[in-house]
């Protein structure tokens, strides 16, 4: 499973980088959301941007310490802190700006796909980001 | 250690006289008794700003406000309050935007700013998290509201600042001058833009990368899905998020209620024109949200081709539909996205700038103004010609431009000549695009407003169609049919009341008013209340909620009657009570506003003759300093 | 035969697919007879605004009859020549 933008349905209200914080880091933190929506100007055209958990993800060849595994239950890359050292090296590499680094706990950190049950499908008001199977 | 969750838990204090920055802890017993946004703010002004001082002197505070929910996960929590001296009604003022600004804020790590004297050049506040400080404006004076967030965006280097702007208007005084809010919102009423201006503060910019930490975040995500849920289950819904509030534009025409011709009228003629459906074929580009909101009603528009072509902008709303189209006698679309723009650039609230102009068009048709009086400007109903040059004399104080800039009280005082009948104004503020006529609601709620003519402090919207669901949904069936329609007075002067304090409370949590608490209706106190707990920890039964929603109401009231208002202000234009209504629903309609406000001043605890809160009412509230400053 | 001319705003437009149009019903047709008779005419998705999930009448639809605002205690009316409908939404605010 991967998850999927449809960038006109969005209309930049933030709501699924809200929700992705609180199930995340148990506050409203978009500098923490793994989803972030990237806006052209105020007004739009927005497009939510997420990991697109690739069949060949650069973000885990480049990781020296293959700290990047795919959970094979959901199909998503998943950052594994203790193993992870912080070199960035993951961040430098994603083509998409879909992996980021925490300066505060010095670790990567991504889409998770919450496990199965994306929070930001869930609450976009207009279908802006799908499951893909 | 402030103790609550929700809050960022610390203000700013500016004082631009001597340049100084102080960071303060957010006051316990304040977030307890008045939450923040429009709370702090009445407070602040009722200890700090006396009778005596006027709205321009360095001595008024601006106080930019969010609240304990403002940047959550509750619908639509967008929303801050900008506090200060009106000096377009000389009493309390305050204005209310959406957008970004609120939220960005917080996640800088501050909940209020507080801003008093008068700074010796133009500066703007640059705040970047913990990093605050004054910088030079001399370079953005004299700019309009989007070159100056442009300019600023560009020194910083950082497109995702978010910035409260004065433009040209702020900066000339013009009494009914907005700030502009990222993204092109606007902090509109009460002529808060010239409080600003006169503390030459051009700007306030702001970036955040914190987080807002809340007491319970599964409890209040809980809370938060479940209103989200409820928001996009009702079946009002999909039409408010498809039209925002100009879907409203006909059904009030066909009521009655969209003042055409400076409010000879309540219908117009060419309403099909400014219309949503009109203006959705002619420039919808795309639905745009406000910071978290589920509603969505914002829209980009874009004018396609002509003479204005390429006119661009969001927040396009009823209000300024009705004040720089029908009011004005204008049908020009095109015309009227433009002058809605040009108000935004020069920092115009576009109600009073549309309200100054219809009141000058009816002087001129009614042979009280001639060329000679408007230094050689033939004011013809729907002119455009004639009203984007004179939006820009507002602006800059030129020639007629600068009595206009007075708003219509002020002007009509000038003119004479009968002039003052025409001004339609309570407590000098210019009355919105409701007619007390044809929702007997909405004229109380003129007289009541705590900043002068006003609909947005009750804001009655349930009974302005007869939709029994919202009424049976917040009051039971008990007070059906009445309550909900448009010209029954039975039971408004409640409706009123309970809006004015949960409105207080709303826009004290930094919640939308259109997105669900009164449009929709679906969110109410048991909501906020829950939402309260989860987020702050703070003990939040109903009814202490209630009770902090009309402490607020009242210290706004109390301030006001330090300020001489009594009950003798509380009156409509005599044109609601002696002309009746030409059509529409409301056709033959008049409005005797004295039994429904009576009955409300019997609800509120208030004298009826002062019109002031009773002793015992203020006791009762916890506002015994009010007493003794109301004895004086 | 009655005829009787509707004007739709907002989404119902959408909904209907045309602002305006002039129906014939039979005489002494109620609003409520009218009301269905447009929603069967049009199915979906008028006919969803217009008619509640129980299929009646929907609560929220603002009815004006001739200008004037017509209660839900007033559909079974019946409606007569050159009659002229306004229908809206129940959307409020402003």
């Amino acid at each position: 499973m991967h998850l999927e933008a449809i960038a006109e349905k969005c209309t930049g209200c933030r709501i699924c980088e809200n929700f992705c914080s609180v199930k995340h880091e148990g506050a409203i933190w978009p500098e923490r959301a793994r989803i972030r929506i990237l806006a052209e100007t105020d007004s739009g055209p927005f497009t939510p941007n997420v990991c697109r958990q690739c069949e060949d993800a650069a973000c885990a060849a480049a990781c020296p310490v293959e700290a990047i595994t795919k959970d094979q239950a959901t199909g998503a890359w998943v950052v594994n802190d203790d193993e992870c050292i912080g070199c960035e090296s993951c961040v430098e590499a994603c083509p998409y700006h879909a992996i980021f680094f925490d300066a505060e706990s010095g670790k990567a950190f991504k889409c998770d796909l919450c496990g199965g049950e994306p929070e930001c499908v869930a609450i976009c008001p207009f279908g802006a980001v799908q499951k893909v199977p | 250690m402030f103790p609550y969750r929700g809050y960022a838990g610390k203000c700013l204090y500016v004082d631009l006289t001597s340049g100084k920055i102080e960071t303060r802890e957010y006051d316990k017993a304040l977030a307890e008794n008045y939450l923040g946004g429009n709370g702090f703010g009445t407070r602040l002004l009722w200890e700090n700003v006396a009778p005596e001082v006027d709205a321009l002197a360095p001595e008024n505070l601006l106080i930019f406000s969010t609240g304990p929910l403002c940047g959550t996960i509750v619908p639509n929590p967008g929303r801050m309050e900008v506090i200060g001296k009106s000096p377009l009604t000389g009493i309390y003022g305050d204005a209310n935007t959406g957008g970004f600004l609120g939220p960005e804020f917080k996640f800088a790590g501050w909940d209020a700013v507080v801003i008093t004297g008068q700074s010796p050049r133009p500066v703007y506040l640059a705040i970047a998290d913990n990093q605050v400080e004054l910088r030079d404006a001399s370079h953005l004076w004299g700019l309009t509201t989007s070159q100056t967030e442009n300019a600023i965006r560009q020194t910083w280097g950082d497109p995702l600042v978010k910035t409260a702007t004065i433009g040209p208007a702020g900066e000339n005084l013009v009494r009914f001058a907005g700030i502009q809010i990222t993204p092109q919102r606007s902090a509109a009423r009460c002529g808060l833009g010239a409080v600003m201006g006169s503390k030459r503060l051009k700007a306030i910019a702001v970036r955040g990368h914190g987080p807002i930490r809340v007491a319970d975040p599964y409890r209040l995500h809980k809370l938060a899905i479940a209103l989200h849920q409820r928001l996009r289950a009702n079946p009002i819904f999909p039409a408010v998020h498809a039209s925002g509030t100009p879907g409203i534009v006909s059904l009030m025409d066909a009521l009655g209620r969209f003042p055409t011709q400076n409010f000879r009228m309540g219908s117009f003629p060419y309403v099909d024109h400014i219309n949503i459906d009109a203006l959705r074929a002619r420039a919808f580009v795309r639905d745009l949200a406000c910071f978290g909101c589920p509603v969505a009603c914002d829209k980009l528009y874009r004018v396609p081709d002509g003479p204005y072509a390429e006119t661009a902008l969001r927040s396009v709303e009823y209000e300024t539909l009705n004040a720089l189209g029908a009011c004005i006698w204008n049908a020009d679309l095109d015309a009227l996205l433009a002058a809605n723009r040009l108000c935004d650039e020069l920092g115009l609230d576009t109600i009073s700038a549309g309200r100054v102009i219809s009141f000058a068009m009816e002087l001129w048709d009614e042979e009280i103004l001639n060329l000679d009086d408007t230094g050689g400007l033939a004011l013809y109903w729907g002119d455009m010609d004639t009203v984007l040059p004179l939006l820009r004399m507002i602006a800059y104080r030129e020639g007629f431009g600068n009595l206009l800039a007075e708003g219509v009280r002020r002007a009509a005082q000038t003119i004479g000549r009968g002039a003052e009948r025409y001004a339609m104004h309570v407590k000098g503020m210019e009355i919105a695009a409701q007619d007390g006529r044809a929702q007997k609601s909405m004229g109380l709620a003129h007289v009541t407003s705590t900043r002068g003519a006003d609909h947005l402090k009750a804001f009655p919207v349930i009974d302005e169609t007869g939709y029994p669901d919202e009424g049976r949904r917040r009051y039971g069936e008990q007070y059906l049919p009445d309550i909900v329609q448009p010209l029954a007075t039975k039971y408004k002067a409640f409706l009123v009341k309970d809006g004015e304090d949960f409105g207080a409370v709303v826009d004290s949590v930094g919640m939308c008013k259109s997105g669900g608490t009164f449009v929709l209706a679906e969110i109410y106190w048991p909501d906020i209340a829950a939402a309260l707990e989860a987020a702050t920890a703070m003990e939040m039964p109903v009814e202490r909620l209630q009770r902090i929603g009309e402490r607020i109401y009242n210290l706004q009231r109390c301030y006001n009657a330090l300020h001489g208002i009594t009950r003798a202000d509380d009156k409509l234009p005599s044109r609601f009570s002696e002309e009746a209504s030409p059509s529409g629903n409301a056709k033959g309609q008049t409005i005797d506003i004295e039994p429904m406000l009576e009955e409300y001043y019997q609800l509120r605890g208030w004298d009826a003759e002062t019109g002031w809160p009773t002793a015992e009412k203020l006791r009762e509230l916890g506002l015994e300093d009010a007493i003794e400053r109301l004895q004086r | 035969m009655i005829t009787i001319h509707v004007r739709y705003h907002n989404i119902l437009q959408r909904g209907a697919g045309t602002a305006r149009e002039t129906v014939e019903l039979p005489d002494g047709t109620s609003l409520a007879e009218a009301l269905r008779h447009l929603a069967d005419q049009h199915g979906a998705p008028l006919r969803e605004m217009l008619l509640g999930s129980d299929g009646n009448i929907a609560s929220y639809l603002v009815i004006f009859r001739n200008g004037q605002l017509i209660g839900q205690q007033q559909l079974q009316l019946p409606l007569a020549n050159g009659d002229e409908l306004m229908l809206f939404l129940a959307i409020s605010g402003g």
